[in-house]
């Protein structure tokens, strides 16, 4: 499919394509920091004002050479869920019950978090640290399995044989027929 | 940064006497190994200029020459003005498709993978951009990323092995031993333990026969009596020949550090932890083998330490000299391809990959393992932060140039629409001889010229999921006739379709110390084993009249299902899958000639939730890649084939699978969408 218009960044000629090319190559490289450290978490209500652009969270150009050591910038990861109060784990950390916030060091990876609550199926998610990042997570209740996708309809047992059944009492015996036999 | 005396005064030191100075973590020179191809001869590229020596250049302007086998810093500007090409050796090295941008407005276009692909070039981190524990490696070459420059460096300084820079850690093994067989048969424990008593039975009976006969060995015994003896005589020799190798391979995977540190290892046997050893051998060899010991294997477990590193020496300069010197041309068209030039000539298509690495390596010294190992010898950690090196690569041909008249031709082969399984669930014939290639090809003075041609895969009967939840077989061909390439897709997003099996959506990964299921991310992308690999090309007919481009789901794109291109009864879904490391080349290179707009990375902010078991697992993919696209498109063709078995036409209903029990009533009408029909991936 074509692209939308407005997202051509740069329209370049084949010469603008070589010289691009030439800078970029010539250029070092936005190395990636994958820290580990700390998390830090709060309850957020107000997570809703998060959400900042990749504008204002975009490196400058590379220099050459690797530029000195920096602790990354932090990413604010907000978790709510409907409904909310579910708990929120990560690994075998508890982070506590939504709706939080979580910090973490910019493009340290992602964070696989797994959010329950009583009577809800558990919720596998993933939030992204490249960028502040907002998971709103809908958990779904035991009883509505069959609205999620992937839920399997049963097997119809077969009529009048089911292998998990105890087997049925024997009728008791039938006394001796005095009619005669149908015809 | 300025570079230190120290470090300058290393350039001047021959690399002969740099060798004959330094302390080896190689047990000796070792002798090559017989199986070690002659080399072929040097490559003409006509006189090499010595250029200056600017020994305090800062490090944007430095590259290295070597003139008379020492080195010698030299200005860039100058070398390319010389005529020479930079191969960049840097560690923030990437292929084009990932290089760095920058929009008109000098800001740079975010490429995602970039950072993934840097980390996990150089041992640092995981598919996710998470860290790599210490003294974990990648071992990615055989899925389109190599290793950086200070990764072979620390290989060649013996770290990361058993030895620890401390000595050959693998002087101990007999690589003679290893030579001395082709394969080693592996059975279960059982059946070994049976066929170990049977040949140290039968040995001891020959060496019985053998002190009868007064014979010095068992080989004279053999030669002096029935056929039968000589059977039994080769049989024992060839097992105890095996044997030998295998207690020499399993010493070769540890001095090489290539078992698990928890594995559990019983000797003798090749149990999971020696498979995953071996797997792991393989990946850091670049063999496409199976978990086995077969040919290719063994005679890479028989080379010595610095011969492999050497060779991996040679294919990571081999992706570094095609992307500095833009050239795709590798002799997979054959030495019949041929053009007529300006001059009226009939020149051949070369083979510029391999003409430009021998030109490289015979200038700078690299072209044997001494070589090599003086190279990495004369290197401190920091040069691999901005040493690039200038060499004379011999000319382009004459049809090169920044806007080449480009186009795709895939030939689908041999295509077999029947069904797997026959009326009464018998396996039907699906043996295919002539395999799907794709050929790129360009137009210069009205000839079509093939510039490579490279095995591919089309679609097959795949399993699919239905809306019943029941899996169930389902034709996903390959589109026939004229398509374009329109965008092309750095660290591209597949967008798994409702179709997709959800037992392929989950996987375990460890968590914060903890084991847990989350989404397979590793399938959707973007990454290296992802579904697209490390870039596609999107098939589309072209929309007319303002109408959109018609999307079928087909791609062309990097895969590391290797054995889907490479198994003659193996298919995608549709898909024409080519190896990461071509498709990179291909992209890189097509990029490189063509018109493009940059679009870069495209957001998605996609999210679906499935259940899987009972627990339900939310995919979010945030962004669908980095894009570019052709303008105009690139005319792609993909030729029918060869339609073998009884059905003419693709079979469009779905096949229920023998051996799966089914809820009553009817079965499912498959999905329509492009992505349900090929497998290409939701789009917009």
């Amino acid at each position: 499919m074509r692209p939308a218009g407005g997202l051509r960044a740069a329209v370049l000629s084949v010469a603008a394509s070589v010289a691009i090319g030439v800078a970029g190559s010539g250029c070092g490289t936005r190395s990636a920091v994958p820290g580990d450290g700390p998390i830090a978490i709060s309850n957020a209500a107000d997570a809703g004002a998060l959400g900042g652009s990749l504008a204002t969270l975009a490196r400058p150009p590379s220099a050459v050479l690797p530029v000195p050591k920096r602790p990354p910038p932090k990413v604010r990861l907000a978790v709510r869920s409907t409904p909310s109060k579910a708990s929120v784990t990560w690994g075998k950390k508890a982070l506590g019950l939504t709706p939080l916030m979580i910090e973490r060091p910019q493009d340290s990876g992602p964070v696989d978090l797994v959010v329950r609550a009583n009577g809800y199926f558990p919720v596998h998610v993933r939030a992204y640290s490249f960028r502040n990042d907002v998971l709103a997570v809908k958990l779904t209740r035991l009883s509505e399995r069959m609205t999620l996708f992937g839920a399997k309809k049963e097997l119809a047992p077969v009529e009048g044989i089911d292998p998990l059944a105890p087997p049925p009492p024997s009728p008791p015996a039938a006394p001796p027929s005095t009619s005669p036999p149908p015809g | 940064m300025a570079p230190s005396v120290h470090r300058l005064a290393l350039f001047a030191v021959p690399l002969a006497a740099a060798l004959a100075g330094c302390s080896s973590s190689y047990a000796t020179a070792a002798p090559p190994s017989p199986a070690a191809p002659a080399a072929p001869p040097p490559v003409d590229v006509g006189p090499i200029a010595a250029l200056t020596a600017h020994p305090d250049l800062p490090a944007e302007r430095r590259t290295v020459q070597v003139v008379g086998g020492a080195e010698r810093v030299v200005d860039a500007e100058e070398a390319v003005r010389g005529g020479f090409t930079l191969v960049d050796l840097r560690d923030q090295w990437t292929p084009y498709i990932f290089t760095e941008i920058a929009d008109p407005a000098g800001a740079p276009m975010i490429n995602r993978y970039r950072s993934i692909f840097l980390g996990l070039a150089a041992d640092r981190s995981d598919a996710d951009g998470q860290p790599l524990p210490a003294r974990e490696h990648n071992y990615l070459e055989l899925f389109g990323i190599p290793p950086t420059l200070s990764v072979l460096a620390a290989r060649f300084r013996g770290e990361g092995a058993g030895g620890q820079g401390g000595g050959d850690p693998c002087a101990a093994v007999d690589l003679a031993r290893i030579r001395a067989v082709t394969s080693i048969p592996l059975r279960e424990a059982k059946s070994e333990l049976k066929e170990r008593a049977r040949i140290d039975a039968l040995a001891r009976k020959l060496e019985g026969l053998r002190e009868q006969a007064h014979a010095a060995t068992i080989a004279e015994l053999a030669s002096t009596e029935s056929a039968k003896l000589t059977d039994e005589v080769n049989a024992v020799t060839k097992a105890l020949a095996a044997r030998a190798a295998f207690a020499e391979v399993e010493k070769r995977l540890r001095c090489e550090g290539l078992f698990a540190p928890r594995a559990r290892h019983a000797t003798g046997r090749f149990d999971d932890a020696m498979r995953e050893a071996v797997i792991r051998f393989q990946r850091k060899h670049k063999l496409y083998d199976a978990a086995a010991l077969r040919p290719d294997t063994l005679a890479a477990l028989g080379r010595s330490l610095l011969e492999n590193d050497h060779a991996a020496l040679v294919r990571v300069l081999t992706e570094r000299v095609v992307a500095a010197a833009n050239l795709l041309e590798d002799g997979s068209v054959g030495t019949a391809a041929t053009y007529q030039g300006a001059s009226g000539q009939t020149l051949p298509v070369r083979n510029l990959v391999d003409e430009s690495l021998r030109a490289a390596l015979a200038q700078l010294g690299l072209d044997t393992p001494e070589g090599a190992l003086a190279f990495f010898r004369r290197r401190s950690p920091e040069d691999f932060s901005w040493l690039r090196v200038a060499v004379k690569l011999p000319p382009p041909p004459e049809y090169h140039s920044p806007s080449m008249d480009l186009s795709v031709e895939i030939d689908r082969g041999d295509v077999i629409y029947d069904p797997l399984f026959d009326e009464k669930g018998r396996p039907t014939n699906q043996t295919r001889r002539r395999f799907p290639m794709i050929t790129l090809r360009t137009k210069y003075r009205e000839q079509i010229i093939p510039l490579l041609r490279w095995r591919t895969t089309i679609g097959g009967w795949r399993s699919d999921l239905a809306s019943n939840g029941y899996e169930y077989y389902r034709y996903k061909g390959s589109d026939v006739g004229p398509r374009v390439w329109r965008n092309v897709v750095a660290g591209p997003v597949w967008i798994a379709p409702n179709s997709t099996p959800v037992r392929s959506l989950v996987k375990y990964k460890v968590v914060q110390g903890a084991s847990q299921q989350v989404v397979n991310y590793d399938e959707v992308g973007p990454g290296y084993l992802s579904a697209y690999g490390l870039v596609a090309a999107y098939n589309v007919v072209p929309g007319k009249d303002g109408k959109p481009d018609w999307d079928n789901g087909v791609r062309v794109h990097g895969s590391s299902e290797i054995l889907s291109i490479r198994n003659p009864n193996a298919y995608s879904h549709g898909c024409h899958r080519l190896m990461n490391h071509l498709a990179v080349r291909l992209f890189s290179f097509v990029l490189q000639h063509r018109p493009v707009v940059i679009t870069g990375d495209r957001t998605l902010n996609f999210t679906r939730q499935f259940l899987w078991k009972e627990d339900v697992y939310e995919m979010r993919l945030p962004s669908r890649g980095f894009w570019y696209e052709f303008d105009p498109p690139i005319p792609v063709n993909v030729l029918e084939g060869n339609i073998l078995g009884k059905a003419k036409k693709p079979i469009t209903i779905y096949v229920p699978k023998p051996e799966v029990e089914y809820p009553p009533g009817p079965i499912p009408i498959p999905q329509g969408s492009p992505e349900a029909r090929a497998g290409g991936g939701g789009d917009e």
